[in-house]
């Protein structure tokens, strides 16, 4: 039964929908709309870490806003705990949300300029919690150990802090409510190598110590590599392809992603930049092909058949999801 | 004697702050040849930035200034050269693509015409012929269409046009030096690798020497020959890119090296922690201080490091670096 538990996924997305109306002229009654996230699902097992990679405008970030209610999905499913926050209302979506918290990119922005860092990092807790004084003031001093900040900069303003420590106050924040799973959205982005190290190591220990599950999105494929567990490959709002660590970097299937992971520069050798630069020479275009495999025109593989009818991401292996015709 | 296209000698850049007058670059020398390439690396707050605004002759007003060193390109000074002289280089023989392509590009005039601008000033180019060179050098970016394209907006293009345009008008005069910061930073690995080879192409096509700036190793090591690691506004390490990602000496080079994590390193076990350096790039006040800026995240440091600042020695033929603990190293 304890086994049972573990072993089932913390996190379940099912069809997830996020369209966008848009007129297309300002005459026109007519509303159409941006797939902007077209219909997803994955898994996340509880203690792990999923990555979710893909250019900008692929619907990452749109994807997840969907799946912590930050925006309103248009469909699908997202059990967390077995709950569809989807379908949550009020005083229980406030409940559920102790349990989901969110990392932001940019530590400047996401921080409010006016509130000193203990009163951030305790906002959390004082609009979602019913704990008294003491214990939220004992929960905010340990968080900041556990971040790594030092107790006299609680009464600090966020220009006082440098952009890794402001990191860690986001996180520390994220942490505060006890959540099950951190949706990190480009999390380490806008810092500097050597401090994007330190914030990876700290999300890591915070994992192992504190059992969290992460939902981690990133555009480094590098940072990716080395924090997930599975990956989830997307293109123009549709999963590509979903694998494990091991089978994703190692044996990549479906073309994209095998662009993707040519696309970064290399350390040891001076890689032939010319062939990616071919294969990529066209960029995304939306609804160009509309039934069709949406990576039609910039694929190498490509055939008549995919511009007609849409690949379903299909398991070509246990565990490994490909959505490609030339790929069974 | 040849000139060397640009040589730098004990270049150092003060700024003007608050607390007093601090060295952003503090004794920095290298010479590029034609056709070459050379990168800086190092956290923002090194100084690379500082170096490309002190070549081009940008550096802040009032604020910034050439205190001491040489900056000679084909044999003319360029430090503290009037801004009329300037001028005249900028943008013709040295020219720079930023890092933002949004910000830097004029919003409120088309592409068009800010390509054909450089051409009138610089080469004196009449206005129909200057439009013309600004279609074709579009079509040599790789922009489908540019006919058409040409009378686009900046806020028409997506990112990665937007740098292409930006590389469009920096090679309007075929520069001999191009100098790039960060141009990729804000660009998709798929487009940065489109720029990556553009700019590869038209070195090879052109003969212009590219001073690339970046914090990406990866970057370097498919871009450039040569490197120069910058830390606190000082070298700490120059040599051959493909020595020095082999062999690091410098302490905060190995720490820039291995913090990332890189695609092409084996997974090792699920909870391997990257090697870290501690801590932050010193303060400005800290800048110019008699002793190894980096000491203080350094987990070689010692004694010396603190009292006196490390001279820049030769390693081997194509490395030199800045430490007091070379003696040790070197020992093993």
């Amino acid at each position: 039964m304890q086994a049972d538990e573990q072993d089932r996924p913390l996190l379940k997305v099912r069809n997830l929908r996020v369209e966008f109306a848009t007129k297309s002229n300002i005459f026109s009654r007519q509303k159409s709309s941006v797939k902007a996230v077209d219909g997803i699902s994955f898994d996340i097992k509880r203690g792990e870490t999923l990555g979710l990679v893909g250019e900008s405008g692929s619907g990452k970030t749109t994807a997840a806003l969907a799946i912590a209610r930050l925006l309103e999905a248009s469909g699908g499913e997202v059990n967390l705990n077995n709950v569809d926050l989807l379908q949550l209302e009020r005083e229980d979506l406030r409940q559920a949300r102790t349990k989901l918290q969110f990392i932001f990119q940019d530590p400047y922005s996401s921080l409010n300029p006016r509130k000193r860092a203990e009163e951030i990092v305790r906002e959390p807790l004082d609009s979602l919690t019913d704990f008294d004084q003491v214990k939220r003031q004992k929960i905010v001093d340990n968080l900041f150990d556990s971040v790594g900040l030092r107790h006299e900069q609680k009464k600090l303003f966020p220009h006082q802090f440098s952009g890794g420590q402001r990191q860690r106050l986001g996180i520390a924040r994220a942490l505060s409510t006890n959540p099950e799973l951190v949706i990190c959205d480009e999390a380490v982005s806008a810092l500097d190598v050597a401090v994007q190290a330190q914030i990876l190591n700290l999300l890591k220990d915070l994992q192992a110590n504190l059992g969290l599950t992460y939902l981690f999105i990133s555009h480094d494929l590098g940072v990716v590599k080395h924090m997930c567990d599975s990956v989830v490959v997307m293109y123009m709002g549709k999963v590509v392809e979903h694998a494990n660590r091991e089978q994703l970097f190692s044996a990549p299937k479906h073309p994209y992603t095998k662009t993707l992971l040519n696309a970064v520069p290399k350390l040891d050798v001076a890689l032939d930049v010319t062939e990616v630069q071919n294969q990529m020479s066209k960029s995304a275009t939306e609804n160009s092909f509309v039934n069709g495999c949406k990576f039609f025109d910039r694929c190498p593989l490509s055939q008549p058949k995919c511009k007609e009818v849409a690949p379903e991401l299909g398991e070509t292996q246990t565990g490994h999801w490909v959505a490609c015709h030339m790929i069974s | 004697m040849v000139d060397k296209l640009l040589e730098v000698k004990n270049l150092r850049v003060e700024l003007q702050t608050k607390d007093g007058v601090v060295p952003v670059i503090d004794d920095l020398s290298f010479d590029l040849d034609y056709g070459e390439s050379l990168s800086f690396v190092g956290e923002s707050g090194c100084g690379k930035s500082m170096t490309a605004l002190a070549l081009m002759g940008l550096l802040p007003e009032k604020v910034g200034r050439i205190a001491s060193g040489s900056i000679k390109f084909e044999g003319r000074q360029l430090a503290n050269a009037s801004s009329e002289d300037l001028r005249k280089i900028r943008g013709n023989e040295i020219s720079m693509i930023f890092q933002e392509p949004m910000t830097s590009l004029n919003p409120v005039l088309s592409v068009g015409e800010q390509i054909s601008e450089v051409l009138r000033l610089h080469q004196k180019m009449s206005v129909n012929s200057a439009w013309k060179r600004a279609e074709d050098l579009l079509d040599a970016v790789n922009i489908p269409d540019p006919k058409r394209r040409v009378h686009d907006y900046p806020f028409q293009m997506s990112g990665g046009q937007r740098q292409r345009v930006m590389i469009a008008m920096a090679l309007a005069c075929e520069p001999k030096i191009l100098i790039a910061d960060e141009p990729t930073t804000a660009l998709d690995v798929t487009v940065q690798a489109q720029i990556f080879g553009l700019l590869k192409d038209l070195q090879t096509k052109t003969g212009t020497s590219i001073i690339l700036i970046t914090h990406d190793m990866g970057a370097v090591a498919q871009m450039a020959r040569k490197m120069i690691v910058m830390y606190a506004g000082r070298p700490c390490e120059i040599g051959e890119v493909a020595q020095v990602i082999k062999t690091p000496q410098h302490p905060y080079t190995t720490g820039l090296i291995s913090c990332v994590p890189h695609l092409d390193d084996a997974i090792i076990d699920a909870n391997n922690r990257l090697s870290e350096i501690p801590g932050i790039v010193p303060s400005l006040r800290e800048f110019g201080s008699n002793k190894c800026l980096f000491a203080s995240r350094c987990k070689h440091q010692m004694e010396q490091c603190r009292a006196e600042r490390p001279v820049l020695a030769q390693f081997s033929n194509k490395q030199a670096f800045a430490c007091w603990k070379r003696e040790i190293i070197d020992a093993g």
